[in-house]
């Protein structure tokens, strides 16, 4: 299945703001995660289709996938 | 009967050695709920303006909330607040752990501690047996000595003890409060408060949990939550990687405080970050009551230059920013090492931190020499920077002039010194950089606290689709991170207000709204829950927005103007290089938007609520103690 991921921040300045992937199915965001070669405490927020989502999210043939990083603070 | 909380407030006047409990009732709980409200509320009527923060005038609030000690992740912190020696406008710091549900348990919601022992004392709180007992056994103990001996003298291994250390002894001003050497109420100098009143330590123990309103509801709530901690992103993060998990996002985002706040990059953050802290000190993770995101580190080293015990806490984030890459220094054993002797002597890390940069930036510029300060003291020495804090904290030498805070040892030093010298109303600076996230700018200035990186939620994380996670604010569009126009101020406002139930409710930032696991709707049932209370979100951001309010009129009643509202030089200077070079924030836009937020806030144009929104808030006894 064709992903479309959207990345923000530093996840951006390492791979483009936009990159279209190509996963087996089934699959899940950590699974997109790994094939990017992110940590998954790289990521802060997880959106899918405009959806907030975590790692478990499952992912379909022509998702949106949104990657925001931690950067937040405290 | 209350749900949730005791009703009992209990007074200890030092001077006299008296007691007594004040039961001030449902409506003023209402009113107040708990943590910063409480403490802002007992500053402004004891207080009258003017006082020492050293004399024996000031006031110490140690408070819990309507929910603190509840069976649910991160409902165990308490605030503990009095006029600050740091800035001598109000100071407030916050700590987790296991005090503030022990202080539950043993009856009482806060305590309230005036006057000045003639000798060292510390408080006992053993399920509502009060008493004051001698500190001479236990002056002069570090942090993990005190805990020891307390238990000894008490004969209670399971007490919580919220302790000073040498250095709040010694009156350095950025001393903090030890809470069974795993948890700090680091900022503000707290614990030199506690030294100046010859309070060595209070000693809780306590058995009777408060009654729940409806313990099965929160018990559901609390499962809940449980879970969603295990997969949502941020808790997740937390739980791997503890706070070190921000280095590696700050650097490559171009925002990690690096050579005094002056770059945003730093070329050995690998060795900062996570992975190297696991593999050369990581022991085992922490957590604090009834917590399940265990964010807390513990850390182990047998190397003789910097030697690491379990016992004495391993360095959080901004630990590792004050004492690492904002000192050029890319060793963490030694920014553990640095942390620990901080942790045993009781003195606030980003403080400790902090002055050392002001040190090594004088001494790159020749203002301050080898025999201003007894050695050498380049970026990135190490062992330096471990020799610096025990001079600080022991006042030897040039720690002396340092433990007086950065304004006052700028002042001291003289020769230029002061422009090297960076604090927000005399407060110096958590590790992060406002120019990659205006927002937290924003929090940075307008703090009663001084510069407080926990004033609003940072910026980034809303941009895109983080939004979402404010969607029950009202916020329906993206953040955008560098931008300072009118959307950054509604969102500030916003933020500000969500933010700052976590210090009412005494709610870990980590476990609650709106980036990490609770939701607000969920957050207002479990508060429905505990207390009984038929509240709302809006009641709790109301409450939210007093507490605000009563710190901001604490230092009106200080002579604090709209001056202070600011951000540092420094940030209005372009970012040298990294991802964010040439960025600054424009300085004419940044006070556009602070003057845009007095009126957002319905304050006037110096930032002083008025007449108006006191009565709005139930605060207008407020001009009765102006």
């Amino acid at each position: 299945m064709m992903v479309s991921v959207k990345l923000y921040a530093w996840l951006k300045q390492k791979k483009g703001a936009v990159v279209t992937l190509c996963l087996p199915e089934p699959s899940v965001v950590a699974d997109l995660l790994r094939e990017m070669g992110f940590a998954q405490h790289d990521v802060c927020v997880i959106a899918v289709n405009g959806v907030l989502g975590h790692y478990d999210t499952p992912l379909h043939n022509g998702d949106k996938v949104s990657l925001i990083p931690f950067i937040c603070g405290g | 009967m209350p749900f949730g909380y005791n009703g009992k407030i209990l007074h200890v006047n030092l001077t006299s050695g008296e007691f007594n409990v004040e039961e001030p009732g449902e409506q003023w709980y209402r009113t107040y709920m708990g943590g910063s409200a409480i403490a802002s509320y007992y500053l402004l009527t004891l207080l009258k303006g003017g006082e020492d923060p050293l004399g024996p005038d000031n006031v110490l609030v140690l408070a819990t909330s309507v929910v603190s000690g509840a069976p649910i992740s991160g409902y165990n912190r308490f605030t503990a607040a009095a006029k600050s020696p740091l800035t001598d406008c109000f100071g407030e710091s916050e700590a987790a752990g296991y005090f503030a549900p022990e202080l539950k348990f043993a009856g009482y919601d806060a305590i309230v501690i005036r006057g000045k022992a003639q000798k060292p004392v510390y408080l006992t709180i053993m399920d509502g047996e009060v008493a004051l007992r001698d500190a001479s056994n236990v002056w002069g103990l570090d942090n993990f000595q005190t805990l020891e001996k307390i238990k000894e003298e008490t004969g209670d291994p399971k007490v919580r003890v919220a302790s000073i250390g040498p250095a709040g002894e010694k009156l350095v001003r950025f001393a903090c409060i030890s809470n069974n050497m795993e948890h700090y109420n680091g900022r503000c100098g707290m614990g030199c408060v506690m030294g100046s009143k010859n309070l060595k330590a209070v000693v809780v123990r306590g058995t009777r949990k408060p009654e729940l309103a409806d313990p099965d509801k929160l018990k559901e709530i609390s499962k809940w939550h449980r879970e969603r901690i295990k997969i949502h992103p941020p808790n997740k993060g937390l739980s791997t990687a503890g706070t070190s998990v921000l280095v590696k996002g700050l650097n490559a985002t171009g925002i990690l405080p690096t050579r005094n706040f002056s770059q945003g990059v730093f070329d050995q953050h690998e060795n900062l970050e996570w992975e190297n802290y696991e593999k050369e000190i990581f022991h085992k993770a922490g957590t604090c009551y009834m917590c399940s995101v265990a964010c807390k580190r513990q850390v182990k080293s047998d190397d003789p230059e910097f030697p690491l015990d379990p016992r004495f806490g391993g360095p959080e984030y901004e630990t590792i920013g004050s004492m690492g890459s904002n000192l050029l220094n890319g060793n963490i054993k030694s920014v553990a090492r640095a942390n620990q002797l901080c942790n045993l002597a009781g003195m606030d890390t980003i403080s400790a931190g902090n002055m050392i940069a002001f040190v090594m930036e004088c001494f790159e510029n020749g203002i301050l020499t080898k025999d201003d300060i007894g050695r050498d003291m380049p970026w990135g020495d190490a062992a330096g920077i471990c020799w610096l804090v025990e001079q600080m904290a022991e006042r030897r030498g040039i720690g002396d002039i340092l433990a007086e805070g950065m304004i006052r040892a700028a002042a001291k030093i003289g020769k230029g010194s002061e422009k090297y010298a960076f604090h927000i109303k005399g407060s110096d600076l958590p590790l992060h950089d406002g120019r990659g996230k205006t927002g937290m700018a924003m929090g940075y200035a307008l703090s009663s606290t001084g510069a407080d990186h926990v004033e609003c939620p940072h910026d980034v994380a809303f941009q895109g689709e983080g939004y979402k996670a404010l969607s029950a604010l009202g916020i329906t569009e993206p953040v955008r991170p560098l931008d300072t126009d009118a959307d950054k101020v509604r969102f500030f406002h916003l933020g500000q207000l969500a933010w700052g139930i976590n210090n009412l409710l005494s709610i870990c930032n980590f476990c609650s709204v709106p980036i990490h696991a609770m939701t607000f709707h969920n957050l207002v049932e479990s508060v429905r829950a505990i207390t009984g209370w038929d509240t709302s979100l809006f009641e709790i951001l109301r409450a939210s927005e007093r507490s605000l309010v009563m710190s901001r009129m604490f230092n009106v009643r200080e002579g604090l103007g709209p001056e202070e509202d600011r951000v540092i030089s420094r940030w209005h200077e372009p970012m040298p290089e990294g991802p964010l070079a040439g960025r600054k924030i424009d300085e004419k836009a940044f006070r556009q938007a602070i003057d845009l937020y007095y009126e957002v806030c319905g304050w006037d144009s110096n930032g002083r609520p008025g007449h108006a929104k006191l009565v709005d808030l139930d605060l207008e006894w407020i001009q009765e103690r102006m």
